[in-house]
């Protein structure tokens, strides 16, 4: 199950207007990315998408079925999400938090324990983040790129088919943003056999260009562009986009935007 | 640091030479294997009614209390997301001990006092659960605030009920708020209470490491929080209220031996519970044995010898834990 629709969705925060109307299909073996100034509504509707807010208008739906009517459980089998921000309020360790991750395939005996396979994901999802030798360590001992790269790998524990991210390389070094969004889009979808929607909000558009080969992009008035990255990013979207002047360098095998300097 | 496992392992003989002590000592030092002979009914001299009669009733209630305490403050901590939540934070004590003082200045006691208790306990608890659900926003934050408030509410009754009581009744007062653990009846109901209570927390070990860790979180991995805190908030409460019933507020046992085993390491539920039941029922258990020795023939208020005991032993362990 990967294949996730909305039907005239609307999403708005108190009386705020974020998303009007969008109508989009995120297929099995795409890569999105989610573009839009602060405000715009990314993490509503990444939140909605999980199934963790009801939107105000419209439907999701997971292959033909409406999200609200699958069991919470088997949802959370085939969406996983990456929240931006995690408040850890008690202590806990790497390993136990990528654990987490496999909460909806644990037998729901009372007696179960988390199985060999359990342990391998686990493993799989650490080694995958390089997080292997911090296996032990406390969260609150971590860097904030490495409880990123935590996050991101209890993603992974969770083995869903719908993948939608909030900024995950936030705190991320140079090198982590690039082979952690190269891992999710390039190598994990040809394991997968092309299998897997991500469904990325990112604030780097040269990123996005880069990684993704679909782009919704959010409008602050709640206006809403979506299609493959090649047609709905150029520089003029953009700069009506983030409201300001952008900078076009590069050939036409890669392009990259940048601010302009302003006094 | 040990492994959750091993230290619930540990806990357990632990768990049996506190009560084993606190059955021996008091104005009658009585053996090993005195206690043992009375227990088991082959013992026929006063010692086994010392034994059966008075202090079999008292460790048992002071161990019934003590774990349901330390358990309702491992809950409310999660549903809060509050290291700093006890099982008063959200004012069940408060109703409680205005009902129950209340019945005191109306002659009651006995069962008559408890069962006052039991129904202030109660109405305090729906009274914060209704009011925290008017309006909309962050539940932890509002039902937080609404407890504290309400808490503080039934604080300036019981000061009022304290300042026009005549003065026979203070010390009598004081002492059921303080917590009083010298009723001699078997806490059949607490125990019973004890046992659905902390099974039916047990069941919900699991989903709880995930509300610990926002609900939100819990709500991404297949979980429905609201359900959840619902039903956590509930079984705290009863948790609370049947402890309060039982010996009136004794303070620093639900706040700190569920904080003491998080800083020791444990953090899945589903043995930080158990370990809850054990360490907070020996806890209290060998602060009333201290309570009724110290200085005897006198007793302490064992609210006072549990802070006496624990506020060194959790400063220790904090300093501890942040040197590592």
């Amino acid at each position: 199950m990967s294949r996730l629709i909305t039907e005239q969705l609307k999403l708005s925060a108190g009386k705020k207007l974020l998303i009007d109307d969008l109508s989009i299909e995120f297929e099995a073996g795409q890569n999105w990315a989610v573009l839009g100034p602060n405000g715009s509504g990314k993490t509503t509707l990444l939140h909605c998408l999980a199934g963790l807010r009801q939107a105000d208008n419209g439907t999701v739906m997971l292959d033909g079925q409406a999200l609200t009517s699958i069991a919470s459980r088997k949802r959370a089998r085939h969406i996983g999400i990456v929240f931006q921000h995690y408040d850890d309020a008690f202590p806990s360790n790497v390993i136990d938090t990528v654990m987490a991750g496999r909460h909806p395939h644990l037998n729901t005996n009372l007696f179960a324990v988390e199985t060999a396979a359990d342990e391998q994901f686990v493993q799989d999802a650490l080694q995958k983040m390089e997080l292997d030798p911090l296996a032990h360590r406390a969260l609150n001992t971590l860097s904030g790129g490495e409880r990123r790269r935590v996050d991101i790998a209890m993603l992974l524990a969770q083995q869903p088919t719908v993948r939608l991210l909030d900024e995950p390389c936030n705190h991320l070094d140079l090198r982590h943003q690039g082979s952690i969004l190269h891992q999710l889009t390039s190598m994990e979808q040809k394991q997968a056999g092309n299998r897997l929607t991500n469904v990325i909000a990112l604030h780097d558009i040269n990123q996005a260009i880069f990684y993704c080969d679909h782009a919704l992009l959010l409008y602050a008035d709640g206006r809403t562009v979506h299609g493959p990255t090649e047609e709905v990013i150029n520089r003029n979207a953009l700069e009506e986009l983030y409201e300001c002047k952008l900078a076009e360098i590069g050939d036409h095998r890669r392009k990259l935007f940048l601010p302009e300097t302003t006094q | 640091m040990l492994p959750a496992r091993s230290l619930t392992i540990v806990l357990i003989p632990v768990t049996i030479a506190s009560l084993m002590l606190s059955l021996a000592i008091g104005s009658v030092d009585v053996g090993l294997s005195d206690i043992l002979l009375s227990l088991t009914g082959a013992n026929e001299n006063v010692n086994q009614r010392i034994i059966t009669e008075l202090r079999l009733p008292r460790t048992l209630t002071a161990f019934t209390v003590g774990a349901l305490l330390a358990i309702s403050g491992a809950l409310l901590q999660v549903l809060l997301r509050n290291p700093l939540a006890d099982p008063y934070i959200l004012g069940v004590s408060g109703g409680a001990a205005v009902a129950a003082l209340l019945a005191m200045i109306a002659g009651l006691a006995g069962a008559w006092l408890m069962g006052g208790a039991m129904v202030g306990s109660l109405i305090s608890v729906l009274l914060v659960f209704g009011l925290s659900r008017l309006g909309g926003g962050n539940h932890q934050l509002r039902l937080l605030l609404t407890g504290v408030i309400i808490a503080a509410g039934w604080g300036a009754l019981i000061s009022l009920i304290l300042s026009v009581s005549p003065t026979r009744q203070i010390h009598g007062m004081l002492f059921w708020l303080m917590g009083d653990l010298s009723g001699n009846h078997m806490p059949i109901a607490g125990l019973v209470i004890l046992v659905l209570g902390a099974g039916g927390a047990w069941v919900f070990a699991r989903p709880l490491n995930l509300l610990a860790r926002g609900e939100d979180f819990a709500a991404a991995l297949g979980e429905n929080p609201v359900r959840l805190r619902n039903l956590v908030y509930f079984l705290a409460s009863i948790l609370t209220a049947a402890a309060v019933t039982l010996a009136g507020t004794i303070g620093f046992v639900g706040l700190v031996i569920p904080h003491l085993l998080r800083l020791a390491g444990t953090s899945d539920h589903r043995w930080l519970l158990p370990q809850c039941l054990l360490l907070g029922g020996s806890f209290l258990v060998l602060a009333d044995a201290l309570s009724r020795s110290m200085i005897a023939p006198q007793q302490l208020p064992v609210g006072v010898v549990t802070a006496l005991i624990g506020v060194p032993l959790f400063l220790y362990l904090l300093i501890r834990s942040s040197r590592q």
